[in-house]
């Protein structure tokens, strides 16, 4: 007969913490009772003798190890336990249940758990060497515990949900077949300051929408014809807002040329070299070696996209040139070198 | 029973353990070498400063010991 239980792993923690404190509580009382036999005993006439002596040490000797291989084992459980995550396995129709172990997180339990038993002996042993062992294994155990992300999405997966987006956006166009070039909208265009709208006009040297007539709701504009979209790059630009602590209106374009860099290459880890120069109404930023590099590809498969509104990346820096400048931005042109390595994006400040 | 490290001790470890640290967080790349163990680069560079702002402490208890003595 088989009893279905649900796994409840802080009851099994709790079970085995307890066992591991009673097995520790049961070390101390046997020390606590060698002291009676080494020490009160022979204050009582208990003479020594090899005969008696070896076969308790014997004892005593197997008894302690017997209680540390216990404390041993429940602390590995312990650690399996921390370390591990129950991931279901369907294997045709049979499902089959396995626990995942993180190599990371299993490291990090084993560095730990070996310097608070370091840090234990040598204060036993009154040992500096143990001390510094003890120290620098807990030390390393916390930091790589403390350092390493909790959630970690893959690049493939990130790529893999963008697509979409793209194909959609790219078949609006095609619907409304625009003849000019996207227009990052600066805030004074819209009701709320701190989004994001792009302009797309239907025929090539068309005036910009009134700020009366922007509406973020609405996707189709009469007057002057276009289509107003949210750029695909709005939410980055909003995260590096937030990464910076400010947002983008309350700036200017220097303060673009200084922060950008730093952030993009050593906060967020997204290029590996970024150069931005400003030449009269022209902004050139030279982008080596970014994760976006897949998305950005996919998005020059799509001709109406890639011209008119530009790839994630060089959208979100359109978004945060239009807040900073106040003035709308096009993407001028998007080059990409022979290696793929290095984008070279010109985007035109357009006067009003 | 008593912890077999003075406050020397202490201060040593960390002054070596906040310079293997530091220059860490700065030569570190997101780019190149073993990228499979994936790790937060700020929070590496928050312990590092920790540290050695816990060494520089440290370091003052010292002189300050040294004045009240003279």
């Amino acid at each position: 007969m088989k009893i279905r239980t649900l796994f409840r792993p802080k009851i099994i923690l709790a079970l085995l913490l307890a066992a591991t404190a009673m097995n520790a509580f049961s070390a101390y009382l046997f020390n606590r009772l060698d002291q009676v036999v080494h020490g009160d005993l022979y204050r009582y006439g208990l003479q020594f003798n090899y005969e008696w002596a070896e076969q308790y040490w014997t004892y005593a000797k197997m008894m302690l190890g017997l209680i540390g291989l216990a404390i041993a084992t429940t602390v590995i459980s312990i650690t399996l336990i921390l370390v591990g995550s129950r991931a279901r396995e369907t294997r045709g129709f049979s499902n089959k249940r396995t626990l995942k172990i993180d190599p990371t997180k299993l490291a990090c339990a084993i560095l730990l758990s070996a310097g608070i038993v370091a840090l234990a002996l040598s204060i036993n042993f009154a040992s500096s060497i143990l001390a510094f062992i003890g120290l620098g294994l807990t030390f390393w155990g916390a930091l790589l515990l403390y350092m390493t992300p909790s959630r970690h999405v893959s690049l493939e997966l990130l790529n893999a949900t963008a697509t979409t987006t793209i194909t959609n956006i790219e078949k609006i166009l095609t619907y409304f077949n625009p003849e000019g070039k996207g227009v990052y909208l600066p805030p004074k265009y819209l009701k709320d300051f701190e989004s994001s709208l792009i302009f797309i006009p239907l025929q090539a040297e068309q005036a910009l929408p009134k700020p009366e007539e922007v509406e973020e709701e609405k996707l189709y504009s009469k007057n002057p014809r276009g289509i107003l979209l949210e750029p695909p790059g709005l939410a980055l630009s909003k995260l590096f807002e937030e990464k910076l602590g400010t947002s983008f209106t309350k700036t200017d374009l220097n303060y673009l040329q200084e922060k950008l860099p730093k952030l993009f290459i050593e906060d967020m880890e997204m290029v590996e070299n970024i150069n931005a120069l400003k030449e009269s109404n022209t902004i050139t930023i030279e982008i080596t070696n970014y994760i976006f590099k897949d998305i950005c590809k996919e998005t020059r498969k799509h001709p109406k996209i890639h011209e008119s509104i530009g790839c994630l990346l060089c959208s979100g820096i359109a978004c945060a040139l239009a807040k900073a400048t106040g003035k709308p931005i096009t993407i001028e042109r998007e080059e990409q070198s022979q290696d793929g390595k290095t984008t070279k994006i010109q985007y035109h400040i357009q006067e009003e | 029973m008593q912890f077999p490290l003075s406050f020397s001790d202490i201060s040593l470890w960390l002054a070596a353990t906040s310079i293997i640290l530091l220059i860490t967080t700065e030569l570190i790349s997101p780019y190149y070498g073993q990228t499979n163990l994936h790790i937060k680069k700020g929070r590496l560079r928050t312990a590092a400063l920790t540290l050695g702002i816990l060494l520089l402490l440290t370091v003052l208890i010292r002189i300050f010991e040294i004045m009240a003595r003279t």
